[in-house]
């Protein structure tokens, strides 16, 4: 990748502000801010793919505004920010990348234990062709799913299903989704707090270990799981997470494959 | 092959699901919430028990909304008990329902209040 680029884009993922907890960096959880707050997140995420031969570079900057509209309903607009390198020299690519414009409501909440909590929530959205050409799929692309999160003492999970719709899309997809066929994505995470092992009365931050999944199926046959393992600083404002993400299994056919990623985020709650 | 291996995939995936089962922690009795009314009172404090704190972000949403109500002057999360303990302005009426609303705006399951005369 152009250094110019890697420069300009790690600065601005850098200086950019700040989320919510037990949450795991790259994958959904049935958590919202507060009525009437908002959630600031920015995350940079490095990926490299090979397709054929070629090897290609991408970095995304994912930013985030979720807004509690009420307890159990937030809207989230996430709109990335792409640098795509090629090694042909020819195609490469920078510019903004589809925004989504997302609902979640959470239906069902057992809170058993002052730190204990089980939610279960909908997810709703579009994708909306707002990316520059080569970056955008060109359709509006409704998105569904079901996400369940537990937290139980030191330990935290999430599980969401979702489906997308493809109406559009490109003839040469990068990444799972981008193409002409729908996507059905599992994602599930695991969250241990590695530190303190008791919250205290004075607790501010916690450490955590994390280790996510990911499962992706597209309605052409092609399937793809990665696998993120990573850790999480969260403090009473803000929270810093960093993920790399492996390729476990790339069984496709139509687009790039993931060889392997790094993902830098940080969320501040206002 | 296909099926094989999703099934695979999709079984190690859920792996996380049953390490989750796997925490202890205090647990308390899922006794109704105590009802808090509108009537105003005086005090210099309270103490609410609250329930899914979840983490120290989620602590302080609730240190947030609380900000937002007049009579209080400032507020405590401890993690560790589940309580949110607030101090009050003694000449600024207040009511339960009022910072049981704080609880509820949070998305957090409200348990009790206490105030402090």
């Amino acid at each position: 990748m152009n250094p110019q680029k890697l420069i300009i884009a790690g600065a601005i993922g850098a200086l950019a502000p700040v989320g919510l907890a037990q949450e795991s960096a790259l994958s959904l959880a049935a958590t919202q801010p507060a009525k009437g707050r908002i959630t600031w997140r920015e995350q940079a995420r490095f990926e490299r793919y090979e397709l054929g031969t070629e090897e290609i570079d991408q970095f995304t900057i994912d930013t985030r505004l979720t807004y509690g509209v009420s307890k159990d309903v937030a809207l989230t607009l996430n709109v990335p920010t792409v640098l795509r390198d090629r090694e042909n020299g020819i195609d490469d690519q920078d510019g903004l990348g589809d925004a989504t414009l997302a609902l979640k409501w959470r239906f069902w909440q057992h809170d058993p234990g002052p730190i204990d909590t089980n939610r279960l929530a909908l997810i709703g959205g579009v994708r909306m062709p707002t990316g520059t050409d080569g970056l955008s799929s060109d359709g509006w692309d409704p998105m569904l799913g079901l996400i369940f999160t537990r937290v139980s003492g030191r330990h935290g999970m999430n599980a969401a299903l979702t489906y997308q719709v493809s109406t559009d899309g490109l003839a040469s997809p990068i990444a799972a989704g981008t193409g002409t066929d729908d996507l059905l994505t599992l994602e599930t995470s695991y969250l241990y707090r590695l530190s303190p092992s008791e919250y205290a009365s004075d607790t501010h931050a916690s450490w955590y270990f994390t280790v996510e999944s990911f499962v992706d199926y597209e309605t052409n046959g092609d399937l793809a799981w990665r696998v993120a393992p990573g850790v999480l600083y969260e403090a009473r404002r803000f929270t810093v997470e960093l993920s790399p993400i492996v390729p476990i299994v790339n069984d496709i056919d139509h687009r790039a494959e993931l060889e392997w990623g790094l993902a830098l985020g940080v969320r501040v709650l206002f | 092959m296909m099926y094989k291996t999703l099934t695979a995939i999709t079984l190690t995936a859920a792996l996380p699901l049953t390490l989750s089962g796997c925490g202890s922690t205090q647990t308390r009795d899922d006794a109704p919430a105590q009802s808090v009314g509108d009537e105003m009172v005086y005090a210099s404090g309270a103490t609410l028990r609250v329930d899914g704190l979840g983490c120290p972000m989620c602590a302080e949403s609730i240190s947030i909304l609380m900000g937002n109500i007049d009579a209080v002057t400032d507020s405590r999360v401890d993690l560790s008990s589940g309580t949110v303990h607030v101090d009050l302005d003694p000449s600024i009426p207040v009511s339960g329902a009022q910072l049981r609303s704080a609880i509820d705006d949070g998305g957090f399951t409200f348990r009790s209040i206490a105030f402090e005369k």
